[in-house]
């Protein structure tokens, strides 16, 4: 009880709030609460480590499935299925990397090859434009689709996990760093073929690949539904980015 | 240790410059000549330092910028971007990995690797001036060609220090091969808009 007392003087006492009591409050509140050795950012760190567990071998043939359709999936590999992000992230950065430098070694190889400046120098500056297109295009459809294919099929019967999805969807990729590195000959025909070829290879690829081994049968109708929309996405990404590599200013 | 500590602050500005350009050469010797033993890459790569990275980054940007027709505050800006967040992503990636490389340490060493790409953007600059434009432009290619395998010989050897679990190599080097290959691609281009 708090009570203001005045002394003889006439001066107010501070009011007496009797013990309070502490047993509610933290100790050491303002000590870090974790250890030195274990920051917030080794966690994330630690946890992110498990998408990036393959080596090179398991690499290389994950590639090299994802190229050749027909026959083992991707993750059929009994000594490591599990899905990885290392594929998602460096598959589409070549791609992107790669066609932005052909596109404009094109204009300059054509503008040798057609004649049109016989000089040597004409080739134009570093075309920070179409990289951002292509970066937008490429991590754009990259991001976006798997997510959107995970959130729909979390609503049907089938469970796919997101990881599963986004390294499909890098991998599948794989086709189109062939295409671009065919790109720089200066040709049309030769790299639309490439590029349509690409499309094709990297659709079956997904087609074969985007339903995991624990999928429970594909002739669900929906399910069935959902592989054909996300392989004609794949194909319109294809050609999207072929447009983008001719036309794209 | 308090003594050191006492003496180093003290000293003469010019012999705490000398000992951190001491310091930026011994490295750069290292980058120029990678194949040096395991034990000195060692030592070096615990002892990060930001010095020489930022030094040889600032000079490649600048070196850029003059040569670019237009902006040249842009291209600076932009150039120092590129590399700084690529070496991020980069070293990123190779903690990712399992590599025993803290952030510092990861940024250091690219940032030293630069050197042989930078050495070309200088050659770039003496080849377009000195010499006709059709062999010009035939010995910049080659020269950055062969200096960005030079560059990446470097980091290789570096990374066999890492310790990266036993296959990931490849893994580990194949982005500073994409991103040193961005930079030998602006040197080699330039920024110039012609008409």
């Amino acid at each position: 009880m708090a009570t203001m007392a005045a002394n003889s003087k006439g001066e107010f006492l501070e009011p007496d709030y009797g013990a309070a009591d502490t047993s509610h409050y933290v100790e050491n509140w303002d000590q870090p609460s974790l250890e030195p050795s274990q920051t917030t950012a080794s966690v994330h760190l630690s946890y992110l480590k498990n998408f990036f567990d393959l080596d090179t071998s398991d690499f290389l043939l994950r590639c090299r499935r994802a190229l050749f359709p027909i026959g083992k999936k991707i993750l059929d590999n009994p000594d490591n299925e599990e899905a990885d992000i290392y594929g998602w992230v460096w598959i589409p950065t070549t791609v992107i990397l790669v066609l932005s430098v052909n596109s404009s070694l094109f204009v300059f190889f054509s503008a040798l090859f057609h004649q049109q400046d016989a000089s040597v120098s004409h080739i134009s500056g570093v075309n920070f434009r179409k990289f951002w297109i292509f970066s937008v295009l490429v991590y754009g459809y990259n991001i976006v689709i798997p997510a959107i294919l995970w959130g729909v099929l979390v609503c049907t019967t089938s469970r796919q996990p997101i990881l599963h999805l986004f390294c499909i969807y890098g991998y599948s990729c794989t086709s189109y760093i062939f295409a671009s590195l065919i790109s720089i000959i200066p040709f049309e025909v030769i790299y639309i073929v490439s590029f349509v070829i690409a499309s094709i290879v990297s659709s079956i690829t997904l087609f074969r690949n985007i339903f995991s081994e624990d999928e429970v049968s594909e002739s669900t109708r929906s399910l069935y539904l959902f592989k054909i929309i996300a392989t004609l996405l794949h194909v319109a990404f294809g050609i999207g980015l072929l447009m983008v590599f001719l036309y794209g200013t | 240790m308090d003594t050191l500590h006492e003496s180093t602050l003290d000293e003469p500005v010019w012999n705490t410059i000398k000992r951190d350009l001491g310091l930026i050469g011994r490295r750069l010797k290292l980058v120029i000549l990678p194949k040096v033993t395991a034990v000195e890459m060692q030592a070096e790569l615990r002892d990060w330092d930001l010095w020489g990275p930022l030094f040889i980054c600032m000079t490649l940007a600048t070196v850029l910028s003059v040569e670019a027709s237009e902006d040249a505050s842009l291209i600076f800006s932009l150039v120092f971007l590129i590399i700084w967040c690529g070496s991020f992503i980069v070293t990123l990636n190779a903690q990712l990995l399992g590599g025993a490389v803290s952030f510092f340490m990861g940024v250091c060493l690219l940032g030293y690797c630069v050197f042989p790409l930078l050495v070309g953007a200088f050659f770039c600059i003496f080849f377009t001036a000195v010499l006709p434009t059709a062999i010009a432009v035939i010995l910049r290619f080659v020269t950055v060609v062969l200096l960005l395998i030079w560059s990446i010989m470097a980091v290789t050897a570096f990374f066999a220090d890492v310790k990266l679990p036993q296959g990931r190599k490849l893994l580990a080097v194949y982005p500073v091969f994409l991103f040193y290959s961005g930079v030998a691609w602006m040197i080699l281009v330039g920024f110039q808009e012609h008409k």
